[in-house]
């Protein structure tokens, strides 16, 4: 079990997260003190160990043991930094810390948990949080990966960036409780190792974080005393970095190399960070038998730091948003005995040619100079100033970006993706009827696109919607909205965007038909049935149309129950088997995964079962979907009259036997339009083909009670 | 060659008109002005003009400069009893040296090679025969033919070995990086500049090294004996004279030997020699000092992009150039 599945799941927790924090805030009067005394758990060794009030600025309490040592200092992460952007209760972690920075332990204390609503097994949410202890927090190294987690979703994480909330609370709240405590309080300026956030290239760039180094081939041919035909291409074209702090080596590096190469160096040891394109290898190929590279070294002050293949790493990408490819990369650690200080200003020395160059000696340097961000120490001030309770929010800290611009970044692969998928379907609805008249281009359409949306959308962003979206959305408005709590996702975000619009052309069968996960799961099962003979029911329509009512009685049901308790509609709402389905990839306690199971089991036989009856959010969808623009959706006068085909292939069976199209139900799959043009199908084209008589019946909208009459019929 | 001569009179001085460390660049420029750093590098004096920048540009690039000479001190001067090049000659060998040295020291033996021995790194023992020579006879003639054949034997620039973590000398021997040091950490202390975005400036470390030309483009003028002034806008200059450093009462040897005979070399008063890289013409000025008008002649095609001025005795200069040169020079 990797912990940053589990994490993964925080961040679909993280709209109810914040959900409760706004509601708790509005409460008022959410702030009780969070029980300290638990702590002493932490030290089962001493068995009399005493704890303390807490007391001091951040507040913490001092445990001790039996004879008066002081074991350690026990902390809320809510009390001391707020939880740093996530502000509100249910992210309160009680911790302590030895007077060595040395996490002695970590549990989560609020009770509230949303997240085991969501998908996160609570085992799993403690384990991974117990998993800080041991946690040097000097070092900034990241805690051991969890591998006894028998339980909880055994599923690929997707993005990595969601370990953030808890290790920031953690390691954050316990790093300014033991600098305020230890005598050994760091009076020097040092390097910030904890501060987590994402990064983007241009932002590195922007700050200095990243250096740059160019030299173009007349350059180099002039320092080495040759001659060059193409003197304005790179000779080499080079990036440094000091890759130490999390914001600018896990960017660049990604989480796992980052947290790899952590892993080799000391407490004060540094991470450099050299990539290059162009034709010169920094790296050259002489240091293979050497014990030093002999084309680059480090100068600081009166030193030269040389550096070891021993020391280095070879990274094949940058992970920044927007890095530029490079040919070589690599990863060096500097040890602090090389008396090499990553606080202070140094350079970078590049040979350019051979030892014995004919024009005398060919060095470049580059100056680096780490950006005062990412130094702590007397002079500069705390990374995080104690947010004031009231002010809690999901406002960043001056001179940041917000975390949501960060999670931008972090997750720009699968917004393009989504957003090129958006613009696909865009094209699709507007141009319907080219589209369908194309009746085996559409099917082919249709299935890819379903694919897609539960492949991509749903195995790898694990971007379903679902109704605790709309509870979220409904209860922020009623409780003061905030767009920072909805960009948070930017996946949910994007797709709300986009429904929201094409319910307000089309009606909710948009994103029921095209964007749900398990919707699309649904039909390409029943599919997969249909060719494989499967004999589908029919429900009698008089049947069908009562069994709609059930998701309207299910969602209003939900929407109540969540204005007196929100917890208790999030469980609820599992009667969306999405959860199960697509979040958690059926690993699952057995009754979820039979329920989920059942479903898909009925939809064999009658074509998106759960969505025909079940699901409370198209209900939820349905409802604000009548205020739908536009009527786009073709019928022939003769619809219904004589003609059942449509409606007998509908795949939710949405339209009526009388021929008219109920939009309420409607997923918009369009398979009656691509009838509506299949001379094949359709009885009104193969009639009128078979009188050769060219005269077309003039289209009209089938839908909302338009019923052909009959009077003036030209056909 | 040049062994170790603490103080050495310079010949050469710096004219540039620019050089008063308190000229102003005129009310337009209130903030903007002249300095001058003065200091020590590899046991010489030192100079390095800034022309019209701001003061605290210029201590912080003085603060680099500094940094830089020292640095580079550790490893090739033969005034640091710890540095790189003397624990070399203690140990006759020199394990995982600093790329500076391997650099310094394989461009010496690259101009060793081409010059045919001319220069030479491991004449430290010629210079220490003299010294130990005329410190025990200061009134007394050259050194005999035994002294010089016995310090002769240990001159030989091919028994050094640069390998990948190391430097071997022989046995007997004794480099300096006289011939070539100063002019290499000129370089070094140039580049560094000029990485740092100067455009205008003159080092001298004993070579003097045109970073850009003055201000709107006026050379550097670097004065000379009996003769106008050099004029250098990009580039070093390097010069060898052995009135630089006398040997002996009645200075009839000085520090520049010829390493064939392993006697002071007594074609020239003066060679001046211009190139791109300080290290490269101070070894070459080195280098020429011991040959003939002829020898110099058939040298000039391996050295491209020289310039060289030839005085001799009676004061009759002679010019040379392998271009290409890409510095004008009047």
């Amino acid at each position: 079990m990797r912990s940053n599945v589990i994490v993964n799941r925080i961040a679909k927790a993280r709209w109810v997260l914040r959900l409760l924090a706004l509601l708790m805030l509005t409460a008022g009067d959410g702030a009780q003190a969070a029980d300290l005394g638990i702590a002493r758990e932490f030290f089962p060794s001493e068995s009399s160990a005493t704890i303390e009030p807490p007391q001091g600025k951040p507040p913490a309490a001092t445990v001790r043991a039996a004879d008066g040592r002081i074991l350690g200092y026990a902390l809320s992460t809510y009390e001391v930094t707020g939880s740093v952007g996530y502000a509100g209760r249910p992210l309160d972690i009680v911790a302590a810390v030895t007077p060595e920075g040395v996490i002695a332990g970590a549990r989560i204390v609020a009770h509230e948990e949303p997240i085991l609503v969501i998908g996160i097994p609570r085992e799993a949410l403690a384990a991974y949080v117990a998993a800080f202890k041991g946690f040097d927090i000097r070092t900034g190294a990241a805690p051991k990966q969890i591998n006894d987690l028998a339980r909880g979703p055994h599923a690929v994480a997707g993005a990595t960036i969601t370990s953030t909330v808890i290790r920031d609370a953690i390691v954050r709240s316990a790093r300014v409780v033991w600098r305020s405590r230890s005598a050994v309080a760091e009076n020097v300026t040092r390097l910030d190792r904890e501060t987590l956030r994402r990064s983007s290239w241009h932002s590195l760039l922007a700050e200095g974080a990243v250096q740059r180094l160019l030299v173009s081939r007349g350059e180099a041919a002039k320092l080495l005393g040759t001659q060059d035909s193409e003197p304005d291409k790179p000779f080499i074209d080079l990036w440094l970095a000091i890759a130490t702090p999390p914001p600018i080596g896990e960017s660049l590096l990604g989480q796992r190399i980052y947290e790899n190469e952590l892993a080799k160096i000391g407490p004060e040891d540094d991470l450099l960070l050299i990539g290059a394109s162009g034709l010169y290898s920094f790296k050259g190929t002489e240091w293979r038998r050497s014990d030093s590279f002999d084309r680059i070294e480090l100068v600081q002050g009166g030193r030269t730091i040389r550096l070891k293949p021993a020391d280095h790493t070879q990274v094949e990408a940058l992970r920044a948003a927007g890095a530029p490819e490079l040919r070589e990369i690599a990863v060096f650690r500097i040890a602090r005995t090389s008396s090499f200080d990553s606080t202070k200003p140094f350079r970078l020395d590049l040979v350019l040619g051979p030892a014995a160059s004919a024009a005398g000696p060919a060095v470049v340097s580059l100056e680096y100079r780490i950006p005062d961000r990412y130094l702590t120490g007397p002079a500069v001030a705390p990374a995080t100033p104690l947010p004031d309770k009231a002010e809690q929010s999901a406002a960043p800290a001056p001179g940041q970006a917000p975390l949501w611009q960060d999670i931008w970044w972090a997750r720009s692969y699968e917004i393009a993706v989504l957003g090129a998928m958006l613009a696909v379907l865009a094209g699709i609805l507007i141009f319907q009827d080219t589209v369908t008249a194309h009746g085996r281009f559409y099917y082919r359409l249709r299935t890819f696109y379903l694919l897609l949306t539960f492949v991509f959308l749903g195995l790898i962003a694990n971007a379903q919607l679902s109704v605790v979206h709309v509870l979220t959305f409904i209860h922020a408005l009623l409780s003061g909205f905030r767009w920072e709590l909805f960009l948070l996702d930017p996946m949910v975000f994007l797709l709300w965007s986009f429904v929201a619009i094409s319910m307000l052309f089309w009606g909710r069968g948009v994103f029921c038909g095209w964007l749900c996960p398990f919707g699309t799961l649904q039909e390409l099962i029943n599919q997969a049935a249909q060719r494989l003979g499967i004999k589908q029911i029919e429900i009698p329509f008089g049947l069908h149309e009562r069994l709609w009512m059930i998701k309207y009685v299910a969602f209003v049901g939900i929407l109540a129950i969540s204005l007196r308790s929100i917890i208790t509609a999030f469980q609820f709402a599992e009667v969306e088997p999405f959860k199960t389905a697509i979040t958690m990839k059926f690993l699952r306690e057995w009754p979820f995964v039979l329920y989920a199971g059942i479903l898909l089991f009925a939809g064999l036989f009658i074509e998106r079962f759960y969505c025909r009856y079940l699901c409370p959010l198209g209900a939820a969808l349905a409802i604000p979907a009548r205020m739908r623009m536009f009527e786009w959706l073709k019928r022939y006068r003769e619809c219904g009259a004589e003609c059942h085909v449509c409606a007998r292939t509908c795949t939710v069976q949405a339209i009526h036997p009388l021929g008219q199209i109920n939009p309420n139900e409607c997923i918009y799959c369009l398979k009656c339009q691509a009838n509506y043009f299949d001379h094949d199908v359709c009885l009104h084209l193969k009639r009128r083909a078979a009188r050769r008589q060219p005269l077309p019946a003039a289209p009209v909208p089938g839908n909302a009670g338009a019923r052909p009459t009959g009077a003036g019929d030209a056909t | 060659m040049r062994p170790d001569a603490p103080t050495r009179r310079r010949a050469i001085t710096i004219l540039a008109a620019a050089a008063a460390s308190a000229v102003t660049g005129g009310a337009a420029r209130p903030r903007e002005a002249d300095y001058e750093w003065r200091g020590v590098a590899m046991g010489a004096d030192a100079t390095i003009l800034f022309n019209g920048i701001e003061p605290q540009t210029a201590r912080s690039a003085i603060a680099a400069a500094v940094a830089e000479i020292d640095r580079l001190e550790h490893a090739l001067s033969l005034f640091r009893d710890s540095s790189e090049l003397r624990r070399l000659n203690r140990d006759k060998v020199l394990h995982s040296p600093s790329s500076d040295m391997r650099r310094a020291l394989a461009l010496g033996l690259d101009i060793a090679d081409r010059s045919g021995g001319l220069f030479d790194p491991s004449v430290q023992a010629l210079w220490e025969a003299h010294v130990d020579w005329f410190a025990v006879a200061p009134e007394a003639g050259l050194p005999p033919e035994g002294v010089i054949a016995q310090a002769r034997a240990a001159v030989d620039w091919r028994r050094i070995r640069i390998g990948p973590d190391t430097i071997r000398a022989g046995g007997d021997q004794r480099l300096t990086l006289n011939g070539l040091g100063q002019g290499y950490v000129t370089d070094r202390v140039a580049d560094l500049l000029h990485f740092r975005g100067f455009k205008h400036i003159l080092v001298d470390l004993g070579e003097q090294r045109a970073v850009g030309p003055r201000r709107g483009g006026a050379p550097w003028l670097v004065a000379r004996a009996n003769a106008a002034p050099f004029a250098l806008t990009g580039g070093a200059l390097a010069t060898s004279e052995g009135a630089g450093c006398m040997l002996g009462a009645s200075g009839t040897a000085h520090h520049l030997f010829d390493p064939r005979s392993g006697r002071s070399a007594a074609h020239w008063k003066r060679i001046t020699v211009h190139h791109r890289s300080a290290a490269v013409a101070d070894a070459l000025s080195t280098a020429l000092y011991a040959a003939s008008a002829g020898e110099i002649e058939a040298l000039l095609p391996r050295f491209k992009g020289t310039a060289i001025w030839g005085t001799d005795h009676d004061n009759r200069e002679r010019r040379w150039i392998s271009p290409p040169v890409d510095v004008t020079l009047r």
